[in-house]
């Protein structure tokens, strides 16, 4: 039964945030930006795959630009999926997006330090760090709106 | 901004999802407008005077906010 008096759950869409960083498939423009992050994963997985299997010519270097097309698809398709949120979901996915931006330039420039004092080789996938970090402000963010 | 959507809500026998539907809002943002946690935009401002019948003044505090802005009107 609708509630039309009585205060009603605030809840944002939680496990959402962690697990997909993001409002949903309810969420308008969802359905398509889960579409095209399945298709972007896919694509960097094939990209992975083809770079370990391919060890020169073209079969390597079209597999090895798999890797940013994926992430061109990736951030295309968020920038769409922003542009069809109400304000405030807007705002909350916005900030988080800045967060993300702050700990990438920051696992970057942590990689880059530790590979000046010693040398070591760190491979920049730990950029996707980022990713679940923005799906954690995600959720630490939507809190003060509830 | 205090408002009082959620009165006015209740009186027109809407849920929280039914005036996010007819404003194309999320549900959880009329919840954050109840709550003053966030002001809508002027869009959702006028959209929500036109649907109660009511001005924008009287369905937000407006006396609430100049006591916060604490400034004499131009003049």
């Amino acid at each position: 039964m609708k509630s039309h008096h009585a205060k009603e759950s605030s809840e944002w869409p939680y496990r959402s945030f962690l697990i997909f960083g993001f409002f949903g498939i309810d969420s308008p423009g969802g359905k398509t930006l889960m579409k095209y992050s399945v298709f972007a994963l896919a694509l960097f997985i094939s990209g992975v795959a083809g770079t370990s299997f391919f060890s020169e010519g073209i079969p390597l270097y079209t597999s090895s630009l798999l890797i940013p097309i994926s992430v061109l698809i990736l951030v295309w398709s968020n920038s769409e999926y922003i542009k069809k949120l109400d304000t405030l979901t807007q705002l909350l996915q916005l900030k988080a997006f800045a967060f993300a931006y702050g700990a990438a330039v920051f696992i970057a420039f942590s990689i880059y330090s530790i590979q000046l004092s010693t040398g070591y080789s760190i491979s920049p996938i730990w950029l996707v760090l980022a990713e679940p970090l923005r799906g954690l402000s995600l959720y630490l963010i939507a809190k003060d709106y509830e | 901004m205090k408002n009082r959507i959620r009165e006015l809500r209740a009186r027109h026998r809407l849920s929280q999802a039914d005036l996010a539907e007819k404003l194309n809002v999320s549900r959880q943002t009329i919840n954050a407008i109840e709550n003053d946690k966030y002001d809508p935009n002027l869009p959702v401002a006028f959209h929500l005077s036109h649907l109660f019948g009511e001005s924008v003044d009287e369905i937000f505090d407006k006396e609430d906010f100049l006591k916060s802005i604490n400034q004499e009107p131009l003049t």
